[in-house]
């Protein structure tokens, strides 16, 4: 038992792949690869042509059996290519992909099935393509469906079905084909809660019943908390690999270094550092943080005005959202102050702008976070984020001399008296 | 448990030509595992095709329909002399469209699924057999439509019909075989350059003329040369005689014909195979 679950199931070595910036030129290469391909003849691989560059350079990772391995990186740092690589979709460059076992991949959002064709007769293909017999499916056909909670929706086109029901139906089919080797690309961060729940469970189960998972998400809380170990792609390099909390900590510190240092809390930063999001129903694209006369800075004296201005996506009509905020020591995370809005004679749908103004912030000198959090009227939360945006407060050299020391984070108005 | 050997896999700069034998292999568990998706397919796309027309399965006779409809006032305005025909020329014109129409038909449908299936095709990893079995199986579905018409016109011509029509359909699956060969040699291509589509559709509206399909074969001229040169010639040629004159014509330049077919559909395979994931990096988004 003990050799079977320290068997690799997958092996990934020296793996490099190269793409071409230009479409036309791209073109041509693929003729030509195609030709060189057809004759046998060695490519010229390792060597960049005009205008190529290297997607992913050497890649190595493995995946043992029963091992659940994480996947992270910004967008472009290379996971797609990996994943598509992975599931032979493409070929590779340079190095090689060994996989012992069936590999089913879960990439985005309805990947897997055909959208015109009904769940049911996807479902049959999928099993067609794993080589199970029509038999074998009609038995497995109730559990998918089961698992799904489609039952009413089962002779529907999937092109009709919610981005939840797609998932579902992607997850229910992949977990029951009994496949070696699962690949998830952000599918637990979306659907319902209670689903979240059931598809976390099975995929436990799996990894004990001795499959390999590869996660990818931008979640890092989601990340360490069901990863044991994780992969850091940027640049089409592997930055960091290793346990999954130092990992995803050493990415979340960079990106918010990142962030920081460029000012721009774009949504895919607002993705990673979120501790939980629901992408499918509400997304934060944007924050902003001006001082009293509108200009954008993350430097502010105590007393001045600050304001923190947030740009939100509602995919769909949600009534009574709660907006909130709450700034954090950079140091232990502790929450300094909060403050809520509650948006309740006005439903959300679409894009929304809100802006929260600190009025003569009593910060001392130091580093705050802003985290932000959003729910619906029933409390379910839709956002909530340790850090969405940052700012310092400079050392006031009055403030610093009224004070013992440096130490505390707020000013507050004292009298001494002498009794 | 599945019956097919999905048990390692190895991806590899290295081109799998080098390796027939696992190429081989390969292919063949890729065909079979294509079955279910390819009969799905074909359900799908030919319910979709003839639920969205007024005229539906009429359609699949149009243009046979008219192309015969041409050559017979081009023959009874004698602007055309066609001679050497001893059924009644509508059930010759008829008979020979219908024939040539399986081969065009088969010759546009692998460009024409692989590109409308695109999407799919960059997305998953499919066995990418099945988008040509599902071709050829629509061809046939088209072509059993227009054989009734067929049918229908030598029944009220009164044509007489030989015994050696039940050795038809190996004629016929020479002309579905070479128009499906010749179809998914130009994928590659057509795939990444959008000129080939345009090309097939001139090409084949000239090809009627220089194949007997609205006469008989003729030995003269550079007309004669080129029907000579033609490869349906033997394969059409074959399935007219075989219904009406219980004769195959000539066996030997037919068995040459259906054999080098063979051979360039299984070579036009492995260029699709080996082809297909090196042009979805190209045009996959």
């Amino acid at each position: 038992m003990h050799s079977r679950m320290s068997e690799n199931l997958v092996t990934v070595e020296h793996l490099g792949k190269k793409f071409c910036r230009k479409l036309k030129r791209s073109l041509w290469y693929g003729i030509r690869d195609i030709g060189s391909e057809l004759t046998g003849s060695k490519r010229n691989n390792v060597k960049l042509r005009k205008d190529e560059f290297w997607a992913l350079k050497d890649i190595n990772f493995n995946i043992k059996r029963g091992e659940l391995v994480g996947l992270i990186g910004a967008n472009g740092a290379g996971k797609t290519t990996l994943l598509k690589l992975l599931s032979g979709l493409i070929k590779p460059d340079e190095g090689e992909i060994a996989i012992r076992g069936k590999i089913q991949a879960l990439i985005a959002l309805g990947a897997g099935f055909n959208p015109i064709l009904t769940a049911r007769e996807n479902i049959y293909i999928n099993g067609a393509v794993l080589g199970f017999s029509k038999k074998e499916m009609d038995k497995l056909l109730e559990e998918i469906v089961d698992f799904a909670e489609i039952e009413e929706f089962i002779d529907m086109p999937v092109q009709n079905y919610s981005s939840g029901m797609q998932v579902r139906l992607g997850f229910a089919v992949a977990v029951n084909l009994k496949p070696d080797i699962l690949i998830v690309d952000e599918v637990l961060a979306v659907g319902d809660v209670a689903f979240r729940r059931k598809a976390r469970n099975k995929m436990m189960e799996l990894l004990h019943s001795g499959i390999s998972v590869l996660f990818v998400s931008h979640s890092m809380a989601l990340m360490s908390s069901l990863t044991s170990r994780c992969i850091c792609l940027e640049k089409g390099r592997v930055v960091s690999i290793g346990p999954s909390d130092e990992v995803t900590a050493l990415y979340l510190s960079d990106s918010i270094k990142k962030a920081q240092d460029s000012q721009k809390y774009t949504e895919d930063f607002l993705m990673t550092s979120a501790y939980l999001t629901v992408p499918e129903i509400f997304k934060l694209k944007n924050v902003y943080i001006h001082n009293a006369s509108g200009e954008k800075t993350n430097e502010f004296k105590t007393f001045e005005n600050i304001k923190i201005a947030f740009e939100m996506e509602f995919l769909k009509r949600i009534e009574n959202v709660i907006l909130a905020v709450n700034i954090r020591g950079q140091v232990d995370d502790a929450v300094i102050s909060s403050s809520k809005l509650p948006l309740n004679s006005r439903p959300c749908e679409g894009t929304l702008a809100a802006e929260c103004e600190i009025e003569k912030n009593r910060f001392r000198e130091g580093n705050y976070n802003i985290g932000f959090f959003a729910s619906d009227h029933e409390g379910g939360v839709l956002y909530k984020s340790h850090i969405v945006a940052s700012f310092t407060i400079l050392a006031d050299m009055t403030i610093i001399q009224k004070s013992d020391s440096t130490q505390g984070f707020m000013v507050i108005d004292t009298k001494w008296k002498v009794l | 448990m599945p019956e097919l050997d999905l048990s390692y896999t190895r991806y590899t700069p290295e081109s799998r030509i080098r390796h027939p034998i696992t190429l081989f292999k390969e292919m063949w568990r890729d065909l079979k595992r294509s079955r279910e998706l390819a009969w799905r397919l074909i359900v799908r796309d030919i319910s979709a095709q003839y639920r969205q027309t007024i005229l539906g399965y009429f359609w699949a006779v149009f243009p046979p329909l008219v192309s015969s409809l041409v050559f017979i006032l081009l023959r009874s305005s004698a602007v055309m002399d066609i001679k050497g025909i001893d059924i009644p020329y509508p059930a010759y014109v008829m008979m020979g469209t219908v024939f040539f129409q399986l081969f065009v038909d088969a010759l546009n449908a692998p460009l024409k699924i692989v590109t409308e299936s695109k999407a799919i095709l960059t997305k998953i990893n499919l066995p990418r057999e099945a988008f040509i079995l599902s071709g050829m199986g629509q061809v046939l579905f088209s072509f059993g439509i227009k054989v009734v018409l067929l049918v229908g016109i030598f029944i009220y011509f009164n044509v007489s019909v030989s015994w050696t029509t039940i050795f038809i359909p190996v004629p016929l699956l020479g002309l579905l075989m070479l128009g499906t060969m010749l179809g998914v040699l130009l994928i590659p291509v057509g795939l990444l350059y959008k000129d080939i589509q345009s090309a097939l559709l001139v090409a084949t509206s000239g090809l009627i003329f220089l194949t007997p399909v609205a006469y008989p074969p003729t030995m003269e001229g550079i007309l004669g040369k080129i029907m000579k040169l033609n490869p349906i010639t033997p394969l059409l040629m074959g399935a007219k005689n075989l219904l009406t004159h219980g004769i195959p014509g000539n066996l030997t330049l037919f068995f040459v014909v259906f054999g080098l077919t063979l051979a360039f559909l299984l070579i036009g395979w492995v260029i699709y195979r080996l082809a297909l994931p090196i042009i979805i990096e190209r045009i996959g988004a």
